[in-house]
């Protein structure tokens, strides 16, 4: 009678901890599947600044529109990707020319999506880009991009959001030149 | 001995359990879980339940339940260090090692008082 007791507890003893260590690992094995794509896809990450448009709209002010390009492996849980806010230097980091925001543009994030942004340049700024643009050779000034982008990751039990730098060197040429 | 590897055996296979159960309620982790988080407290507690049933005595069930929540929290860490090997250790995962430690260790010695009372001791 005893060892039949005893075989009973065994069995049981030995079936659940068989079934916990299989649900366990499996769980796991599921969730760091999840959560490694999801650190490759933030590892991978990188963005391109293109300046599309440079313009002067009034004497003392000028307008700058670029585009964002995110480039990486494709995000295996949705995921989207907002600009948030950008400052604009010289290329040697010596002359800041301002700090500028979008106005909320969020796109799906994907391999090749780009973020259209733009900033008009005014007062004591315009006055520093027009002072580097007589200051270089032929007008064109090597300027840099110092950007903040909000990746926002749909995971199965909630988001995710984490804020990658975006950095850029673009150079300006002659004025209302696209 | 035989008694030695026997707590071992029993230790490393509840501890891995229990340590891949408690990588489930890891901040991030948890939120690229395919279950909700409340299941990984249920898994601990069956480890400690199964365990119960395992061990002769209740300082036996004491013994295996230091074990389990070592050999949890080396399997803890490591699963919350792998997929972040590229940025060192970060603070979440000192923290999660330190609650999910406390965690396995309580829980799975619930579960072996439990298993202990169900076995007539």
């Amino acid at each position: 009678m005893k060892s039949e007791i005893l075989s009973w507890r065994q069995l049981t003893g030995r079936s659940l901890l068989a079934a916990s260590l299989l649900l366990s690992v499996v769980l796991l094995g599921l969730t760091e599947r999840n959560y490694a794509a999801f650190r490759e896809t933030l590892r991978h990450i990188q963005f391109e600044i293109r300046l599309v448009e440079f313009q002067q709209i009034e004497s003392q002010r000028a307008l700058l529109r670029w585009h964002a390009r995110a480039s990486g492996p494709a995000p295996k849980v949705p995921s989207s990707l907002e600009l948030l806010d950008w400052h604009l230097r010289s290329a040697d980091g010596s002359v800041y020319l301002g700090f500028y925001t979008t106005s909320e543009i969020e796109v799906a994030l994907a391999p090749g999506v780009e973020i259209p942004l733009e900033a008009v340049v005014e007062g004591n700024n315009f006055a520093k880009l027009r002072r580097l643009r007589e200051e270089s050779p032929g007008g064109a000034v090597p300027l840099r991009f110092d950007g903040a982008a909000r990746v926002v990751f749909r995971a199965p039990r909630g988001k995710v959001s984490k804020i990658i730098p975006v950095v850029g060197v673009f150079t300006l040429g002659a004025m209302g030149e696209r | 001995m035989r008694k030695v590897v026997r707590l071992l055996i029993l230790g490393i296979a509840g501890g891995i359990a229990a340590g891949a159960s408690a990588a489930l309620l890891a901040e991030e982790f948890l939120l690229f879980s395919p279950v909700p988080s409340n299941l990984a407290y249920v898994l601990l507690v069956l480890i400690g339940l199964g365990m119960g049933f395992l061990v002769k005595g209740m300082q036996e069930g004491l013994l295996l339940g230091v074990v389990v929540a070592l050999m949890g929290t080396i399997t803890l860490f490591l699963s919350l260090y792998w997929p972040n090997i590229e940025i060192g250790i970060p603070e979440f995962i000192l923290r999660s090692v330190w609650w999910g430690g406390l965690t396995i260790f309580f829980l799975t010695l619930i579960g072996i008082f439990v298993g202990r009372i169900f076995s007539g001791e």
